[in-house]
């Protein structure tokens, strides 16, 4: 299945595309996307993650076309 | 109101002469909403229209126009902005400003979708409206009140069925300082182009609506879908408790430590404006860049943690006493902030400062000193004048003294040192006042250099006359093409990369290009055609919004999110894409450009500062050896604009393609 990432400014873009989409084997939870954005411990924290634009536990079980979306302030005033 | 207005607008506005107290309704044939929308593409075809040519900015020829959003009132989220436009008279070009607040229904509560007021009146008036009509009234008790003064002092005066919405000018504005803003809503800014000295050139202290006029739409029950679908996911948006202001600065390092480009999900950061506003920038800008220190010469190097933590949001949050939202917004940015303490009770409480503020008044003069960046918000609140120009004023003079070309007897004996708190208050305090060395600061840092001598020009940090919003071109060089390219230049909401990342806006705009994940962000140092592209996308859909009365928040946020497209076309019930709203924009933009051109500007001359294009470049910091050819990426952006490269001026095959000869506006053509 593939699912949409918009992912944070420290994670590796290596398993994206350009488009920002994942593909995860069917049953796959949230904690798999982390891993492989690899998100360090320490920033696990400070990040917010939303599935459809609500907030998900790491084991929530993902489908097909969900939108992932983390968190990245921008400029402003 | 017309019986058949189910459009969003009302059709008409108000043009009043202070000169010989006159009031005319003009009615607006519906092709020139479709042409311009309203906001700042309404205020701009009413200047172009009626605004003698060559009009002394502070005479009785300018026209000052306070103009509502095409959607505000009409159920839409996030379209409570209010526009101010005249003939700047710090530019010479274009002027526009906009606030949020309540002031932006009220226009149209009023009738009018925008109300204009030209000539002088020879004593000081206020313009009341309700469902009554306009009427002037004598406002001499009201001169030389600050604008939280004024504000109560015609609560008391003024009775009617609803709360007063009220924009008016306070002593800077008065006595027409060049940075004066106008205020609405107890110290809330439309700060920029010297607006308030147009203002008080016209002798006008406040306007002061009391209407109750519907304001409606063709398809409301879109709206309220789009606006429920739109609430739905930013009250979703909240960050994780454990998230504090102390991790602001390592966020910011971690946003400039790939050189990739990284398209996100905007609406997640309306999580972080809720809980600080826009004071997040306070400390990450420091780490990213975005900051400018010293006078824009500086970098976190000269403004390490130790100082700028004490801009940590959520130490000014301490403060906070009550949060607030604009008319219509779900994000609500506003707070306001308990200082009686610290202003040793002279104020009982200011709004919580603006990241512009407090980096006009922090890292740009090295300040580390909060508390007297509370005061000065609520002194430049008060007294009416742009926080960004003066705090940029400021730098200015500092460098200047740093290098012995101001002394202690031409500062009235201030000592102009770097960070030095006491004396940067007691400057703000002479700049509202226009006295003592305030005096030569008082109409900005152009004005201030000319007046100190031609050598200190290249320390003179402007675009035009406009000094630049606190983000620094040398991150984002398309926030420099739009610095420098604006027809009110010197702005740092009208575009930069990063927004253009944020807004997403391929997804509706069949011509915009992608941001792919992994782009090469350096690409956008150079003057090519994706940067031309990508900047000249950047001012067209900022047109739209502010002709809209959008909030920038909700425009960064996501246009998948945010659907101002449908909601245009629900609220007036035309049926127009993307890619025509888009050409509207271009419209909007090359209208303003027009006036500029008419009025015997030369759009090169509007370059920002080399400074801030890295020529010289930065020897330390974030920001280290970056640089671009600022000259090369105007003329790409004018070029994708469809004005002529070298010169800026639109060029009639542009003007004939947006329509210009059939709105009998030929002599824009004549550029």
């Amino acid at each position: 299945m593939k699912v949409q990432i918009y992912p944070p400014p420290f994670a590796s873009l290596t398993n994206l595309d350009e488009d920002g989409m994942m593909v995860l084997p069917p049953g796959a939870r949230l904690f798999t996307v982390y891993r492989r954005l690899k998100i360090p411990l320490v920033l696990q924290p400070l990040v917010i993650c939303n599935v459809n634009y609500q907030r998900m536990k790491l084991n929530t079980q993902l489908k097909d076309g969900d939108v992932i979306s983390f968190m990245l302030p921008l400029a402003g005033g | 109101m017309r019986g058949d207005f189910l459009k969003g607008y009302c059709g008409k506005i108000l043009m009043v002469d202070l000169s010989d107290s006159t009031f005319e309704e003009i009615e607006i044939p519906d092709m020139i909403y479709e042409h311009f929308l309203s906001g700042v593409g309404l205020g701009a075809y009413i200047l172009y229209k009626y605004l003698p040519q060559g009009a002394d900015p502070l005479g009785p020829d300018n026209i000052l126009g306070f103009v509502s959003g095409l959607l505000t009132g009409t159920g839409s989220f996030m379209t409570g902005r209010w526009l101010a436009v005249c003939k700047s008279p710090l530019t010479g070009g274009f002027g526009d400003a906009n606030c949020g607040g309540t002031f932006s229904p009220a226009i149209k509560q009023s009738g009018y979708d925008g109300i204009f007021l030209k000539g002088q009146s020879p004593t000081p008036k206020m313009l009341f409206i309700d469902n009554n009509g306009p009427q002037l009234l004598d406002a001499a008790d009201l001169w030389g009140l600050d604008t939280v003064e004024t504000e109560a002092a015609i609560n008391q005066k003024i009775t009617a069925n609803k709360k007063l919405a009220i924009a008016t000018i306070g002593p800077a504005g008065e006595h027409q300082s060049l940075i004066a803003g106008i205020s609405n809503d107890g110290g809330r800014m439309a700060a920029r182009s010297g607006v308030g000295a147009v203002m008080g050139s016209k002798k006008l202290k406040a306007v002061v609506l009391a209407g109750s006029k519907m304001i409606r739409s063709r398809d409301p029950q879109t709206i309220k879908t789009i606006s429920r679908d739109y609430a739905k996911k930013v009250k979703a948006s909240n960050l994780p408790p454990l998230a504090t202001g102390a991790m602001l600065p390592m966020m910011g390092k971690s946003m400039v430590a790939t050189d990739k480009a990284i398209p996100i999900d905007g609406m997640l950061s309306t999580a972080i404006i809720k809980k600080w506003g826009t004071g997040f920038t306070n400390t990450m800008g420091m780490t990213m860049g975005d900051t400018p220190v010293k006078n824009w010469k500086g970098s976190v190097a000269d403004f390490p943690y130790r100082k700028y933590r004490h801009m940590n949001p959520d130490q000014i949050q301490k403060h906070e006493t009550q949060k607030y939202h604009c008319y219509s917004c779900v994000i609500g940015c506003g707070g306001v902030c308990d200082i009686n303490g610290i202003s040793k009770g002279r104020f009982s409480h200011t709004h919580k400062p603006e990241y512009e503020t407090v980096a006009a008044f922090g890292s740009l003069l090295l300040n580390k000193d909060r508390d007297s960046i509370f005061i000065i918000n609520e002194l430049l609140n008060r007294g009416g004048m742009d926080s960004i120009s003066a705090g940029n004023t400021i730098a200015f003079a500092m460098e200047c003294y740093e290098k012995d070309w101001l002394s202690p007897e031409v500062t009235g004996g201030l000592e102009l040192t770097w960070g030095n708190a006491e004396a940067i208050v007691t400057l703000v305090e002479q700049m509202i006042a226009g006295v003592d060395f305030g005096a030569i600061l008082q109409h900005g840092v152009k004005k201030a250099s000319e007046i100190l001598g031609i050598e200190s020009a290249p320390l003179a940090i402007h675009a035009g006359g406009q000094e630049p919003g606190m983000h620094d071109p040398r991150l984002d060089p398309i926030l420099g093409i739009h610095y420098s390219c604006d027809p009110t230049p010197g702005r740092h909401t009208i575009g930069a990369g990063s927004y253009y990342t944020y807004m997403r806006i391929w997804e509706d705009v069949t011509w915009a290009p992608k941001v792919k994940l992994g782009e090469d962000k350096n690409n956008e140092y150079e003057a090519t055609n994706q940067v031309g592209l990508k900047s000249m996308i950047n001012v067209c859909i900022k047109q739209i919004l502010d002709g809209s009365g959008g909030c920038f928040f909700a425009l960064v946020s996501g246009l998948n999110h945010f659907k101002i497209f449908d909601y245009l076309n629900a609220a007036t019930g035309w049926q127009k894409t993307p890619n025509e709203y888009m050409t509207i924009g271009l419209r909007m933009q090359t209208l303003r450009q027009a006036f500029n051109v008419r009025e015997g500007i030369n759009p090169r001359d509007f370059k920002m500062n080399e400074r801030l294009s890295g020529n010289p470049p930065l020897k330390e910091g974030p920001l280290k050896g970056k640089h671009f050819n600022i000259d090369e990426m105007m003329s790409i952006h004018y070029q994708f604009m469809g004005w002529d490269k070298k010169t800026g001026i639109p060029t009639k095959t542009a003007l004939s393609d947006l329509g210009f000869c059939d709105l009998e506006m030929e002599g824009a053509t004549h550029g």
